[in-house]
């Protein structure tokens, strides 16, 4: 029995720090190569530390071996009530990956019924601009054919992309792909597409310099994916209309890093957030809250305590409980809330404020997607009584 | 612009409009220019209107005299509220003949008590406001308050400004926050006692009205340094103790798409929180907040320490 661990209600488990892309805007910028060993977080799996995680890398595919050996003991082995061995159950099945390794590890997905979180950023020229491998390569032809393979072999997958200065004159083209291939690879089909516009299929990076030119190309771009929808010829009056309304009223998630849900990396150190944990915009050792099994060396206190009254104050203030801070309000791409991202362009955690570039282009495409609903004779249905920033 | 044709929309807020050179210095209420050559300097080159608090270092008597003449020569003193933090020992009846403008004088206590002993010392008491500042910091608590008193100036109670040195003194033990939680009790006690001429209990707090609560910060307050190579800092300590600036001002025609956004995001972020936004989740006594201080100890310069939390609470009137 193990004694003296930090007790994480959900975490962020970065078991492996090892990735077979070089994506240029990756915030995981050191990349120091660590693999978890199993034999290493049994004992803390053993000691219920954890009720929920979520598998990150690194790419997880890259240390097969530890999934493997979690799955199985997760799977099998795990004791404890019926209702939080369920929980952790439902929570290990999303796996977040490139892509590019699905069909090698095709029977442990099957096994497991896990669902691939892949991460594609639309159309080939977009894809291949950014996320690209260690010899330079695009691998927007490899993702495909994985989601190719999961159609086929019946596993559940979505996508998840990001759109930085460079593919943001691509978003319609993106975005429109993405609504053609849940239609084609989705057994849902045509309704899982308009569900998923609802969610972020493309968050936009604000670590950038953004331009008044930029602002008009991306209010330029959500015209021109609402005009494809509304024209969309195998669409009828009431799907267009949720396909917009969807589109254009799309929240991010909600986060509740540093308070409810703490990162772990390979070397089981924990940070309040995984954009912390390998990442040069930050001093590790300064963001570092101690190891996960030596409770009673909890050390920096600062950093926790500073997201700990972040998210309680979002939470009095806009009532989340356990997901107090980031993605607050966060319509359309907006992503602004995140006390880390905030961190790094602009050296505050507090959530108020971001990049003041984006902030920018943030309020008036606000503008325009309130301007855009009343044009299209759309209540904005999902939003209601919240408040728009 | 392509946004302007599609549905009649029209944009309202710019990139460009992020950072415009005229009167920048102009989005703080709180000046503090390190000294009288680069307030002269920020004026010239219209970086900055007088207007709402400005605070001056005057080192020297040249200083003091280049002061006078610019008092003399502007309406500066009609609109806004001129301090001059005089640390040097002066000839005290220079002030004179200034004495009809709108101006105040803020001395340390050695300094007061330097020119308290000169013939000048009735005049100086004159001038429309002397300000002692005083800074308790790590365990100077202990003498800091009684100096105070055995320096006789009990007539000038209310004209007291007191800093803390939060990040000095977040590293003190229970048992010695127990002992400044003393100090300062016993401080206010003094003061009332002192301004009233009668003692009262703690309960009867409100009615002390001893100390003007100025520090760097404050409720109403968005303050900032000014130094000679036009260096913007949250105040004078954050320029002594950080090698890196807020921003750095720069001349026209640069704009907000010039700049890059870790450049531009320190400096906007400050200007941009709205006044109310700037402390989350405290209604007290704002007066003796340090924003680089809360930097330091938080990350974040709205977010008030556990130990700054404390002592406010204690000063609470």
């Amino acid at each position: 029995m193990v004694s003296n661990i930090i007790r994480i209600p959900s975490s962020d488990l970065m078991f492996t720090s090892l990735c077979n892309l070089r994506c240029k805007y990756c915030f995981e910028a050191k990349k120091t190569p660590i693999n978890l060993k199993f034999e290493d977080y049994l004992p803390y799996l053993k000691a219920g530390g954890t009720i929920k995680f979520f598998l990150f890398g690194g790419e997880p595919f890259m240390n097969p071996q530890f999934m493997e050996d979690f799955f199985h003991y997760v799977y099998n082995e795990l004791e404890g009530p019926p209702n939080v061995v369920k929980r952790i159950k439902m929570s290990v099945r999303n796996v977040i990956t490139n892509g590019t390794l699905i069909h090698k590890h095709i029977d442990l997905i099957k096994k497991y019924n896990l669902h691939m979180q892949i991460s594609m950023d639309g159309i080939k020229e977009a894809h291949d601009a950014n996320r690209i491998d260690v010899r330079g390569e695009g691998t927007w032809d490899r993702v495909m054919e994985n989601i190719k393979l999961c159609y086929k072999e019946g596993i559940s997958w979505s996508v998840h992309g990001v759109v930085n200065r460079q593919t943001l004159p691509l978003l319609s083209k993106n975005m429109i792909f993405f609504f053609e291939l849940y239609c084609k690879y989705d057994p849902r089909g045509v309704n899982e597409a308009i569900r998923k516009l609802g969610q972020n299929l493309s968050q936009i990076i604000f670590e950038e310099d953004w331009t008044d030119a930029d602002v008009d190309i991306l209010i330029q771009q959500i015209y021109e994916v609402c005009q494809y929808l509304m024209l969309h010829p195998k669409l009828d009056r009431t799907q267009k209309r949720r396909a917009i309304h969807n589109f254009l009223t799309r929240r991010g998630g909600k986060c509740g890093a540093g308070t409810a849900l703490m990162a772990v990396d390979s070397n089981m150190n924990v940070f309040p957030c995984h954009r912390q944990a390998d990442n040069s915009a930050f001093d590790v050792e300064e963001m570092k809250l101690g190891n996960l099994y030596k409770g009673d060396e909890l050390k920096n206190f600062k950093v926790y305590n500073t997201f700990h009254r972040i998210g309680v104050s979002h939470r009095f203030v806009y009532g989340y409980k356990y997901f107090n801070h980031a993605y607050r309000n966060s319509s359309f791409y907006w992503t602004n809330w995140c006390p880390s991202t905030n961190a790094f362009t602009s050296g505050n955690f507090n959530p108020y404020y971001a990049n003041a570039k984006y902030t920018v282009m943030h309020n008036e495409v606000d503008r325009f997607i309130t301007m855009l609903l009343k044009y299209y004779g759309i209540r904005d249905e999902k939003n209601r009584g919240k408040s728009r920033q | 612009m392509l946004g302007q044709d599609i549905i009649g929309f029209k944009r309202q807020q710019f990139v460009k409009d992020l950072y415009n050179p005229k009167f920048f210095l102009n989005n703080f209420n709180y000046v503090h220019f390190h000294d009288v050559t680069t307030l002269v300097k920020c004026m010239k080159d219209d970086y900055y209107i007088p207007r709402d608090i400005i605070r001056v270092n005057v080192r020297s008597e040249e200083e003091f005299q280049a002061m006078k003449r610019l008092i003399l020569e502007s309406s500066m003193t009609d609109i806004a509220k001129l301090f001059l933090y005089l640390n040097y020992g002066s000839d005290l009846d220079v002030y004179g003949e200034m004495s009809h403008k709108r101006f105040s004088i803020v001395t340390t206590p050695t300094v007061y008590k330097w020119n308290m002993e000169k013939e000048g010392y009735r005049k100086f008491r004159r001038m429309n406001g002397t300000f002692i500042e005083v800074c308790v910091y790590e365990r100077n608590f202990r003498t800091i308050f009684d100096q105070i008193k055995e320096w006789h100036f009990q007539h000038l109670a209310r004209l007291f400004i007191i800093r803390f040195d939060y990040i000095s003194l977040s590293t003190l033990t229970q048992e010695e926050l127990h002992e400044l939680h003393f100090h300062i009790n016993h401080f206010l006690h003094w003061v009332a006692v002192t301004r009233e001429g009668t003692t009262q209990s703690q309960s009867d707090k409100n009615k002390i009205q001893g100390i003007e609560w100025h520090s760097t910060g404050g409720r109403f307050m968005k303050p900032i340094y000014v130094t000679p190579d036009l260096h913007l800092w949250f105040n004078e300590a954050h320029s002594r103790e950080s090698d890196e600036s807020l921003f750095v001002l720069k001349p026209s025609p640069t704009n907000g798409e010039d700049i890059p956004f870790k450049e531009l995001n320190l400096i906007r972020q400050y200007i941009d929180l709205p006044i109310e936004g700037l402390i989350s989740g405290y209604k007290g006594n704002l007066y003796l907040i340090d924003y680089y201080q809360n930097s330091v100890l938080m990350h974040t310069f709205n977010e008030v320490p556990l130990i700054t939390e404390l002592i406010l609470k204690w000063f609470q009137i």
